[in-house]
């Protein structure tokens, strides 16, 4: 036989052998393995035989590494030992590095909790990535307007005429019932409804809020029908059955048809009581329900499977300028948008809510790097101490690749104490977060992607806390350290330099950041906004007190406590609707108008305090004014052009009047908006319409206006139970009203506070370490100093000298980078401070005087040191 | 008093005598194939380059690497020696088998 007609071993297995430590000392073993392999090959065959070989191979594989692991594992144990003992030894920096990790990855867990939760929202639905909201976009001499409510016959339409969708349902947020609060009365109970919707049956085949009692089909159909949700059916019924219980929404009787679970907070929709849509039709408002032109409508839909959307978006973008006929050219354009983008991002698709989602995300880095960078400093520039180890090890044999291990496993050890503790600390401080936030998160444990998301931040910290001292310190050469003649550790190293000018950078970003945002909320809640809002109060008052109101009236103000009590046909912020047809004299017929249109009585503009800047108020003393008296605000009078507007004829919904007059802009909704173009008229006939009571009481001698205040509230109270005896008395203070309008960012603007004197904290707490390790190393030189006359002033200029330059460094930084994104979060508002460069210095200034106090606290007691004990040293 | 006597586990002795009994032609296949002589069971190569280590490691074996031409699979053996040491562990090992037993008659089992 000859040799070439012998064939070889599979070549993979051969390869694997090779791999292998035992290869390596021992080479026969491969040639054993071919000798007999062959052996094989000739009595069993070729498949026989490398089956035989791969078994073999395999086997020899486990062995190997069963034979080394047992190594690994003996030298893991004598790092953690190592790491152990330096932990204990050196408690100081322990302290130091196990408190930054801790906190810093507190923190972050805390945002990932935010952000997990600011994702989860309308995750719940069964069909979350099916729906979609039908939104408007209005064109206004070129401007685009978008508006996330179209009108209710465009649901029907859609779903008749368009066989891509599945489902469509209309929602209406509450104004159809005609009042600003609803009130619901069982037997002797009533109380405000929060959030009322009126709906359609198809609500519940689009979105998952799961039935208790009741069938969801036929739970809508009986106009006189309610579904309410579990926490609402048991404030009026307790345990007993709502089913099929009679009560009142408005004074209207209607019949619990239908029990569902409560809303959970994660969801964009927001309802506790539900009515069907056709418990308005036989009103005066049921003309609405087929008014193409009345964009106050929530519209849903569902699609048929593999439908694409931008072709749908341009089958349907026409549907309400077809089928309005009055405003063909003006009517809006509509089109789709996920339910998934609603929270977190602008109707017009750009960026809204989710810019929070990505600066917190990115406060949650900053502030996990800030910890890992002391981690990284304080080990280093520990390094000599650690340095004769590292030179024996290698000097026993150690490869560079173990001394690389050992100090990942020693920065695992400190991340994984560090996140127990984090843990610890996200457990107890949870409330306050939630407080904080206005959220409701629970910790949740069962959650495998948050568990695994909390795991992920412990090893991330830990390998990115370890690198730089694992390679740094693996690179000490044996011979160098051994010698004796200088340490390693305290050579220049630039990068640690670099790393504390980079922590400072973005603490002086994030204060920057911090300036700015508490700046903006303080701006917008002490603007002018062209109205008296203290010491007023609103009530939401249902239509039906025409008859009592001027009784009522005079009985309020017989309390010498009020100065005035006025109504208003919207809700107290709300501009109002937006008006159909106006027009004036002298008006460009080309041009497209869209102005609030609310209705009010005499006393509105003195209630509120608004300034008429031409023409006249109301009055009772001229009778035409109920018909014809209109009073227009600065904003439209500008949108408009008119030129000289009081006096002039105009036309609004039909009805034909005379401006009188011109009132003071008003900024009711957040300054986030512009102000808008108000036409305001009084109503007679329209009273049922008024839905606010705003109430002025006076503030009286300054020391007893708490006194006056509640004087006047009491009696306020007293006079509604006599003649609203229904009506729960739940007032609002104006000026609380308008701050909770900033809710947003006040919110915002604290977190970003919490957060940004946490990352001072940790910048600090690196930088005392440092401190204290530089002194130590100066010891001998502050001694020989002071010996020499060196003053303690001196001493400590020397030393913090260092420190005061990188503050500097850090701010040529943090600078740019906080005025690039300040300026772009501030774009947001129509109305917002300047970023003036009087923020920025007194952020640098703030984080100097905390870098230095931090200092001066060690280098002080450094420089008072007897010099004879500094000397005597070693 | 007795002195301690050196305990060899039964794989070693195994392989030692295996290695005694190959004299000149003991190597890896050579060694694998008399354990399988004598007692019956096959052992694969991971566990014989284990146990063969482990002899050398403790002095037991000395080892010589030969170069072989013209031969079908590997061109390379490595020839195993007992040496001194390993003759003294293995005469031990003896010793306390035959201490073991003393005494115990055959059918005592």
């Amino acid at each position: 036989m000859k040799p070439s007609k012998n064939p070889s071993p599979p070549r993979l297995a051969v390869w694997l052998v090779k791999r292998l430590d035992r290869y390596q000392i021992n080479h026969a073993m491969i040639d054993d393995m071919h000798e007999v392999f062959l052996r094989i090959w000739r009595e069993q065959g070729y498949i026989f035989a490398c089956f035989w070989y791969w078994g073999q191979c395999l086997d020899a594989v486990i062995k190997d590494t069963l034979f080394n692991s047992k190594w690994r594992v003996i030298m893991i144990k004598n790092y953690l030992k190592i790491a152990f003992r330096n932990l204990t030894r050196q408690k100081g920096y322990s302290f130091i590095n196990i408190t930054g990790l801790a906190i810093g990855m507190a923190c972050a867990i805390f945002i990932l909790l935010w952000v997990q939760d600011e994702l989860s929202y309308d995750g719940f639905h069964k069909n979350k990535d099916n729906i979609f909201r039908v939104a408007a976009l209005f064109e206004n001499e070129g401007n685009e307007v978008y508006g996330t409510q179209t009108s209710a016959p465009v649901a029907p339409f859609l779903k008749n005429n368009y066989p891509e969708i599945q489902e469509s349902t209309t929602v209406n947020f509450g104004w159809l019932t005609g009042n600003s609060r609803n009130i619901i009365k069982f037997g002797e109970k009533s109380f405000y409804t929060n959030d009322l919707i009126l709906t359609d049956p198809s609500f519940f085949d689009i979105f998952s809020f799961p039935f208790l009692k009741g069938d969801k089909n036929t739970a809508l159909e009986n106009p006189n029908s309610v579904i309410l949700t579990l926490s609402t059916a048991e404030k009026c019924f307790g345990s007993e059955d709502p089913i099929n219980k009679t009560i009142q929404v408005d004074g209207n009787p209607v019949i619990v048809t239908g029990v569902v679970a409560d809303v959970p907070h994660n969801s964009y929709l927001q309802f506790d009581v539900l009515l069907p849509l056709t418990s308005v039709r036989n009103t005066n408002r049921g003309f609405f329900l087929t008014k193409w032109d009345s964009y106050g409508f929530g519209t849903y839909v569902t699609l048929q499977d593999g439908v694409a959307i931008n072709e749908l978006d341009r089958k349907i973008e026409n549907v309400i300028r077809n089928n309005d006929s009055n405003f063909g050219d003006t009517a809006a354009y509509i089109f789709l948008q996920p339910l998934s983008k609603i929270r977190l991002f602008n109707v017009d698709g750009s960026v809204g809510f989710m810019r929070y989602v990505y600066i917190f995300s990115t406060i949650a880095v900053i502030i996990l790097l800030i910890a890992c960078f002391n981690y990284m400093n304080l080990s280093t520039a520990r390094s000599d101490k650690r340095a004769k180890e590292i030179g024996l090890r290698k000097v026993v044999g150690s490869k560079r690749a173990n001394i690389i291990w050992q100090f990942f496993s020693e920065s695992l050890l400190y991340a994984f104490i560090s996140f127990l503790i984090s843990i610890l600390i996200v457990i107890l401080f949870l409330p306050l977060f939630n407080e904080l936030t206005g959220k409701q998160i629970a910790f949740d444990y069962a959650n495998p992607g948050l568990l695994f998301g909390f795991v992920f931040v412990a090893l991330l910290t830990g390998i990115i806390a370890g690198s730089y001292p694992a390679l740094y310190l693996s690179s000490f050469i044996p011979i160098e350290i051994l010698n004796k003649s200088k340490s390693p550790g305290t050579k220049k190293s630039p990068l640690r330099k670099v790393l504390v000018v980079f922590q400072f950078a973005l603490s002086i970003g994030l204060i920057i950041s911090m300036t700015v945002v508490s700046g903006q909320v303080k701006y917008m809640r002490n603007a002018e906004i062209g109205f008296e809002k203290d010491n007023a109060i609103t009530l939401p008052i249902s239509g039906k007190i025409e008859n009592i109101f001027e009784s009522f009236k005079n009985e309020l103000k017989q309390n010498p406590g009020i100065v005035s009590v006025s109504l208003k046909s919207t809700r107290p912020l709300s501009p109002g609707g937006t008006s159909g047809t106006i027009s004036w004299e002298g008006k460009n017929p080309e041009q497209q108008i869209n102005w609030c249109h609310p209705m009010v009585d005499h006393d509105y503009f003195k209630t509120l305090n608004m300034k008429i800047v031409e023409g006249r108020d109301f009055s009772r003393e001229i009778q035409s004014d109920l018909q014809e008296g209109f009073i227009l605000n600065e904003e439209a009078v500008r949108q408009g052009n008119i030129e000289d507007p009081v006096g002039k004829q105009i036309t609004v919904n039909g009805e034909n009047g005379i401006i009188i007059g011109v009132v003071k802009n008003a900024q009711l909704s957040s300054l986030r908006f512009t102000i808008q173009p108000v036409v305001y008229h009084l109503s007679q006939t329209f009273r049922e319409e008024f839905q606010t009571l705003f109430i002025k009481m006076g503030s009286g001698e300054n020391d007893r206006q708490f006194d006056n205040i509640a004087a006047s509230l009491a009696h306020i109270e007293r006079v509604w139970k006599k003649f609203m005896p229904d009506a729960p008395f739940e007032y609002q203070f104006l000026d609380e009203s308008l701050g909770n309008q900033y809710r947003t960012e006040i919110r915002i603007s604290r977190i970003l506070n919490t957060f940004t004197v946490l990352a001072i904290f940790l910048s600090c707490l690196g930088l005392l370490g440092l401190t204290s390790f530089m002194a130590e190393q100066r010891t001998k030189e502050i001694g020989v100093r002071k010996v020499l006359g060196a003053s303690v002033t001196g001493i400590v200029i020397l030393l913090s000298k260092e420190f005061a330059k990188w503050v500097l460094l850090a701010n040529v930084i943090a600078w740019p980078l906080a005025y690039y994104f300040m300026s772009q979060w501030i774009q947001e508002f129509s109305y917002r401070i300047n970023l003036g460069i009087g923020t920025f210095i007194a952020s640098a200034v703030i984080a100097f005087i905390i870098a230095l106090l931090t200092v001066s606290f060690l280098t002080i007691k450094a420089a008072l040191a007897n010099p004879i004990e500094s000397l005597r040293y070693e | 008093m007795r002195r301690k006597l050196k305990i060899l586990s039964v794989n070693e002795q195994i392989f030692l005598i295996a290695i005694w009994w190959l004299k000149d032609e003991a190597y890896g296949v050579r060694i694998r194939d008399k354990i399988k002589e004598i007692t019956g069971r096959t052992f694969t190569f991971g566990t014989l380059y284990n146990t063969l280590d482990y002899l050398a490691k403790k002095d037991y074996v000395t080892s010589r690497a030969v170069q072989i031409l013209n031969q079908a699979g590997g061109n390379k053996r490595v020839y195993y020696t007992i040496t001194k040491a390993g003759f003294e562990a293995l005469r031990q090992a003896r010793e306390l088998q035959e201490a073991l037993w003393k005494d115990i008659k055959k059918y005592a089992f």
